[in-house]
């Protein structure tokens, strides 16, 4: 039986003990997380029992349309998910052997190996993380950075961050935390409070120097808004290297430039993650880069991970039918295709409610069958590396006209809920 | 520039269109005597769009391409050109004449979430320009009022494009983006127009919804026989959905030509590194390495001189003069540029440095200085005459003249790309580029100075002194050289 977990109960509340098995190089084991708005128009799963790994130096990509969750997942990784959203459940294995140390004896469900259950250690650690094991590179550069602030002193207060984390672990403070009058006024009365020290701003410049800013230490004391799109996103990915990260997650990073740009900032994350060895988890909805830069991919659709593998078995046999249909809906550059085949129908609205125990792509898909109306555990894909795994029952049996579902079974579901 | 391909009268036919848009140009600034300074959205655009064909304008952000598909719509008021449709002068049109160019020529705009305007139901979206052009012009024969006339098309309408009749009397915040778009695209098909502006439709939809868009796009092309001007930054888009191509860059079309033409053999070196760029969804791109172009897009508001691209083309011509490999003289010219035009300082980089020595005690030496400048601009290979006149303009520099050491470059490095605005060249599939001019109007450069990246430059008009067996090259391609320059004279003419 090659099903890998328990997802199937979509609550998702499995826990098992110690961590899911995996490469000896995964630096991240991700299992069965969940993310879950509780809005007024009722329950959203953003993210439903997802699982990865993500090893040691290499980029691991996730693609997926808006509104699959893939933003959600990444926010959830490094613990950011703001009410009304909430973890609902999951594991975040991540290897460290010194914190594993530090928590053996204290929190021994959470330490297996170098592997620590970064989910089940208290808050302030958790906070401590962020930074020198993961951090993130945000989509739009524009409203990501404080437009009252220069450039050069946001960089500069990541860097000092980290400075006060290592002489004082799990005592990481930014400048705003904990932010009230008293120091309000003491900032305005004593000017030379500020946050950041001259080394720490000395620092800021060479990491501007380092992802190709020109004129930095000039550069460094402009504000946001002079900077253009590409610049404002290396000082992000400058803002994001400060704390030295084992994990960068860099979330759609060249969604908002032009191509030429792209090519810029795509190289300068390569150039990076080569030099320092870091791992980056590649957020993205263009199959273009994540074929340039990504080992291995997971594919989302409506929060869940739908097909996962080497590039190859998701871009050269894939096997679930919504991955073909996004591949399918792309122009191809090189070759003007005649008729592209896209996915009909729009993306799942994942309020809970309208969801159901299904297959979430059943009512897009043209192969459906009666078998897809039951929740689908991921199983292992025939084609392609052992990686390959895939949530549907394509990967178990063929696809039969016998069973294929009617045109019409979703709008007649559909009717029967508005009737009532 | 190029002739009709079939042998047809374009649809429309636009002539050296220039939208400018001017800052400190206030009562008040007129007051205190301030220049108006102005941003050059659009600089001198010629275009022809064929019935019944796609033409797609590509570019960047900022290059000017939406603003030029809603000028020649007169959706915004042009500072200089002509735009012909169907052989009438839109921008002379008034009154009757502008409403009946209205009904023929449409746009769908890029952003389906703010061109619905949410207060008003699909249905009347979608019938307002019915509604304004009067139309039905009589009441049906069969005894519907007009209203329901309109009520009846609209439907049709959104039958026509994927919604379903019924969703009428539904608000846009009800639809998906995809949705919405269609709304938008119904809109503009009310009137049954021959000519549609697309602006961007599809660049902020899902992948999956986008292929729906462009195959219900391609689809009423061929039903209603329309002609597109598909305005996009997407490449494989372009490739996909148009029959030409018209390249943008800061304002300027720079290449235009069949789609297949641009795609497989590109001329101008923009086009070139903007193909290079895009990532291509296949296993093969797996860790493909592109030599982007350097820096951002120079300012609207600064255009450079000459051939607008030059401050970051990566086959910049050399002058006579110079022989020296092209990572070099591209060093050389970003240098120059940034001093010229971006304000660089000497003591900007003192100041990188004593950050980098960390503290104080730094001591200002030029020899580092040197160093630090020749690693930033790849100047370190150089040797000869140029090795000298680099080092001059450094020394120059580090003794914080910039003025000066920028002067010193450019007496010594000038390329002809920056003296001289190239112009679209070739018939079918031109490109405004020097290398290409070459070919046309060849100015004598000694082939052994010259480098495969180098050629003349174009156009006749001012030119640095070259030497003097010009004549012996210009006379075999006499009549090439007349063919080039009455195309440019033409356009002039017709601009005025």
């Amino acid at each position: 039986m090659s099903e890998r977990t328990a997802a199937t109960e979509r609550a998702g509340t499995s826990t098992e003990d110690g961590a899911p098995e995996g490469h000896p190089d995964d630096v991240l084991r991700v299992r069965n997380l969940s993310t879950r708005f509780f809005t007024e128009e009722g329950q959203i799963n953003a993210v439903e029992s997802v699982d990865f790994t993500v090893r040691d130096g290499e980029v691991f990509g996730i693609v997926g349309e808006s509104g699959s969750g893939k933003s959600v997942a990444a926010l959830s990784l490094i613990d950011l998910v703001d009410s009304p959203g909430r973890i609902t459940s999951g594991e975040v294995w991540y290897r460290d052997a010194d914190l594993a140390d530090e928590f053996r004896d204290d929190v021994p469900e959470a330490v297996d190996g170098d592997l620590v259950d970064t989910r089940r250690l208290p808050e302030g650690v958790r906070r401590a993380l962020r930074g020198p094991a993961f951090s993130m590179v945000f989509q739009d550069p524009m409203s990501s950075l404080n437009p009252s602030i220069t450039v050069g002193e946001q960089i500069a207060e990541a860097v000092e961050v980290q400075r006060r984390a290592r002489a004082n672990p799990r005592r990481t403070r930014s400048r705003t935390q904990g932010y009230g009058m008293g120091r309000l006024i003491a900032d305005t009365l004593l000017p030379n409070r500020g946050y950041t020290s001259e080394a720490s701003m000395n620092r800021a410049i060479e990491l501007l120097e380092q992802v190709g800013i020109p004129d930095p230490a000039e550069r460094a004391h402009e504000y946001p808004h002079q900077f253009s799109g590409g610049m404002l996103q290396r000082a992000m990915i400058a803002q994001a290297l400060a704390g030295e990260p084992d994990v960068l997650v860099a979330d759609e990073p060249t969604t908002a430039l032009d191509v030429t740009i792209q090519a810029q900032i795509l190289n300068l994350l390569r150039d990076l993650q080569e030099e320092q060895d870091t791992s980056v988890v590649m957020i993205t909805h263009d199959l273009g880069v994540i074929a340039r830069m990504c080992n291995r991919v997971g594919v989302m659709y409506a929060g869940q991970i739908v097909e996962r593998g080497t590039l190859s078995d998701v871009f050269d046999s894939p096997v679930h039918p919504y991955t073909e249909g996004l591949i399918g809906s792309i122009p191809d550059l090189d070759d003007p295709a005649p008729r592209l085949r896209p996915i009909e129908g729009n993306v799942p609205s994942l309020l809970d409610e309208e969801m159901g125990g299904r297959c979430f792509f059943a009512d897009r898909c043209p192969k459906a069958m009666s078998d897809c109306l039951q929740p689908i555990p991921e199983y292992d894909a025939e084609p392609g590396s052992d990686e390959h795994a895939v949530r549907c029952v394509l990967a178990r049996r063929e696809h039969s006209e016998a069973d294929a579902l009617p045109s019409d079974h979703f709008d007649r579901n559909e009717e029967v809920r508005g009737d009532e | 520039m190029s002739e009709s391909a079939a042998g047809e009268e374009p649809l429309l036919e636009v002539r050296d269109l220039r939208k400018y848009y001017f800052e400190n140009d206030s009562l008040f600034d007129r007051l205190l005597r301030r220049e108006p300074t102005s941003v050059k959205a659009v600089d001198g655009v010629d275009l022809e769009v064929y019935p019944g064909e796609t033409l797609g304008v590509v570019g960047e952000s900022g290059c000017g391409k939406s603003t030029t598909g809603e000028t020649l719509l007169r959706l915004r008021e042009a500072t200089d050109g002509t735009v012909r449709f169907d052989g009438e002068d839109v921008m002379e049109m008034s009154g009757s004449e502008l409403t009946r160019f209205r009904k023929r020529a449409g746009i769908v705009f890029q952003d389906p979430f703010s061109s619905l305007d949410p207060r008003m139901t699909v249905g009347d979206i979608v019938g307002e320009g019915l509604k304004i052009h009067g139309m039905p012009e009589e009441s049906p024969e069969d005894g519907r009022s007009k209203r329901e006339w309109r009520r009846d098309r609209a439907m049709e309408l959104l039958e026509r494009v994927g919604l379903s009749a019924d969703q009428i009397d539904r608000y846009p915040h009800e639809f998906s983006g995809g949705q919405r778009q269609r709304v938008g695209i119904a809109r503009a098909l009310a009137l049954d127009p021959e000519f549609i502006v697309l602006d961007e439709p599809v660049s902020a939809l899902d992948v999956s919804v986008q292929a729906q868009i462009l195959n219900l796009l391609e689809d009423l092309q061929e039903e209603f026989g329309l002609t597109y001007l598909f305005i996009a930054h997407d490449l494989s888009v372009v490739r996909h959905i148009c029959d030409r191509v018209a390249v943008m860059y800061l304002g300027e079309v720079v290449e235009t030509g069949p789609t297949d033409d641009i795609f497989e053999s590109p001329k101008h070196p923009y086009t070139e590194a903007l193909l290079e760029s895009v990532p291509r969804a296949s296993v093969d791109e797996q860790g493909r390495r592109v030599d982007p172009l350097p820096g951002d897009v120079p300012s609207p508001r600064n255009p450079p001189s000459g051939c607008h691209f030059r401050t970051r083309c990566p086959e910049v011509i050399q002058p006579a003069t110079v022989d020296i490999p092209q990572e070099q003289y591209r060093g050389v010219m970003n240098l120059r540029d940034r001093l010229e035009r971006q304000g660089f300082t000497a003591e900007s980089v003192w100041d990188t440095l004593e950050s980098e020595h960390g503290g104080d005690d730094f001591e200002r030496d030029t020899v580092v200085f040197k160093e630090s400048l020749r690693e930033e601009f790849d100047l370190a290979g150089l040797s000869g005459a140029t090795m000298d006149t680099v080092e001059d303009a450094l020394e120059i520099l580090a003794n914080g003249r910039e003025d000066e050491a920028a002067e010193r470059l450019r007496e010594a490095f000038a390329s002809p790309c920056e003296e001289e605005e190239p112009v679209l060249t070739g018939d079918e599939h031109a490109a405004s580029c020097h290398l290409f001019a070459d070919e046309e109007y060849d100015r004598d450069l000694d082939p052994e100075d010259v480098g495969s990246a180098m050629g003349g430059m174009g156009g006749p008009g001012p030119s640095p002194p070259v030497d003097g067996d010009v004549v012996d090259d210009l006379d075999p391609d006499g009549s090439d050289d007349a063919v080039g320059t009455d195309a440019g004279t033409d356009s002039d003419t017709d601009a005025r």
